[in-house]
């Protein structure tokens, strides 16, 4: 079947199968920093906005996006270009191997543009659906406040 | 099987599997459909019976076994994702998402203070953003805390099912026990329908994290009228245990503002009375128990304007 839907900004039509999850499909167009984790929507790891919300990439069918608009993490910002919440886990070292830190980016995403200055609670909550497997989980909460902070005195 | 290395070898999850398209995760689907009428979708499920199923938010699709499907109907195009307010009612669209419903105004405050805890209760919240209102009543395996919170609240479904050629809609009572859930079979839901805002209502819950699941959820509604509760000490366990508690109700009800200074005994010891304990690898059923007791007081006193310090 082919979908048509809205990616980092372009249009793109693509053909998928129907029991095809979002997570494959992304990553058979090069959008490779969707990770696949737990593949039951607990981890995190293949988080992406639909419609400006975070969502696990996992449990969406592809078919599911059709007509709407996604984010992925390639869409927030590069090596060359990070994004102030990718700098802030840098600063904050809040990256052991790495394979967690683009879906927490996701999730800060959505987070910081709803609630530009968040409690240390509303951190953790949010970051409570992805799973550090290096057991990292302090790091990426100073990360967070750090970015919103940076992001706040940016605007 | 293809060995590692050559041409279509694929590994996931670290077992060998053929490649993806044969063997997709744990699913083989053949249909995607996106109907625009409750007509099309319903009779889109008759024709294939068994092997389709309507997909809401899909947050059970990959998780639990569905390999028998071969078909899903999407219910994004029905229009069910908006909250209505009719006769002061909020008829909450059966696609709308736990987030959003967190986030309505016209469901802010005392009196639906338990659906929203129920809410944001749920999983986490990439899930919850997912996860819809009638998802989570018409699963297989609802959840322990939004049964609590809709029937206390004394929610109401309104439901489409074929009749011969035609749609038939009728609306029920929100079905507590495993004889009534039965009635939902086959039916497509299209609405809660929640009473008027009156009072006040609170759900109370023994997990202590968002991926916690929880042994015991009590909720509590009351308005100048009635006074409701229910529990649910399912706590991971397989059994059906949603129950309202009429003895305890009863007696707090008779109570009105007028309780007496050991109110909070009395409930804690009527509670134990009613609740019926599960045992478990996690916990006794007298541990269930009793936790459920603590949680009933301290909802009751949340729905009363008291601290709920025991």
């Amino acid at each position: 079947m082919k979908i048509e839907l809205k990616v980092n900004g372009d249009a793109v039509s693509w053909r998928c199968e129907p029991h095809e999850f979002l997570t494959e499909v992304l990553r058979r167009h090069g959008l490779r920093g969707t990770k696949r984790g737990c593949e039951s929507g607990d981890c995190g790891a293949c988080a992406v906005l639909l419609d400006g919300r975070e969502v696990p990439s996992c449990i969406v069918l592809a078919a599911q996006a059709a007509g709407h608009e996604l984010t992925t993490i390639e869409a927030l910002g590069d090596f060359e270009r990070p994004h102030p919440i990718q700098e802030a886990f840098v600063e904050s070292t809040a990256i052991q191997c790495g394979y967690c830190t683009p879906g927490m980016v996701i999730a800060t995403e959505e987070l910081l543009r709803r609630t530009p200055t968040p409690t240390e609670a509303q951190v953790r909550t949010r970051l409570a659906g992805h799973v550090c497997r290096c057991t990292g989980h302090i790091k990426p909460i100073e990360a967070v406040l750090r970015a919103a902070e940076s992001m706040r005195g940016r605007s | 099987m293809k060995a590692a290395g050559e041409p279509g070898y694929t590994a996931c999850r670290g077992r060998e599997h053929e490649p993806r398209k044969q063997r997709c995760m744990y699913l083989a689907l053949e249909h995607y459909d996106r109907p625009t009428t409750v007509e099309q979708c319903l009779r889109l499920l008759q024709g294939a019976g068994e092997r389709a199923a309507i997909l809401a938010g899909g947050t059970e699709l990959n998780v639990r076994g569905h390999e028998e499907l071969t078909r899903v109907v999407d219910l994004q195009g029905l229009g069910l994702d908006q909250l209505r307010v009719e006769g002061a009612r909020p008829r909450i669209g059966a696609a709308l998402t736990l987030s959003r419903i967190l986030e309505l105004p016209e469901l802010e405050g005392a009196p639906y203070r338990a659906l929203r805890e129920a809410c944001a209760a749920f999983a986490n919240v990439a899930i919850q953003n997912r996860s819809t209102i009638g998802g989570r009543v018409m699963s297989d395996s609802p959840d322990q805390d939004l049964p609590c919170a809709l029937a206390v609240l004394g929610a109401r479904l309104r439901l489409a099912r074929l009749a011969g050629d035609q749609v038939r809609e009728e609306t029920i009572d929100y079905p507590t026990d495993p004889a009534a859930r039965a009635a939902l079979r086959g039916a497509l839901l299209l609405e809660e329908e929640l009473p008027p805002a009156h009072g006040s209502s609170a759900l109370r819950r023994s997990g202590r994290s968002a991926v916690d699941v929880p042994l015991a959820v009590v909720a509590a509604a009351r308005n100048e009228a009635d006074l409701r509760l229910a529990a649910n000490l399912q706590g991971g366990t397989a059994a059906e245990s949603l129950r309202r508690l009429p003895a305890t109700e009863a007696l707090a009800k008779d109570w009105g503002d007028a309780r007496p200074a050991d109110w909070r005994a009395q409930a804690r010891g009527a509670l134990l009375e009613e609740l019926v304990a599960f045992h478990d690898a996690r916990a006794s059923g007298e541990y269930r128990r009793d936790l459920g007791a603590t949680l009933g007081v301290r909802a009751l006193a949340a729905v009363f304007g008291e601290d709920e310090r025991i």
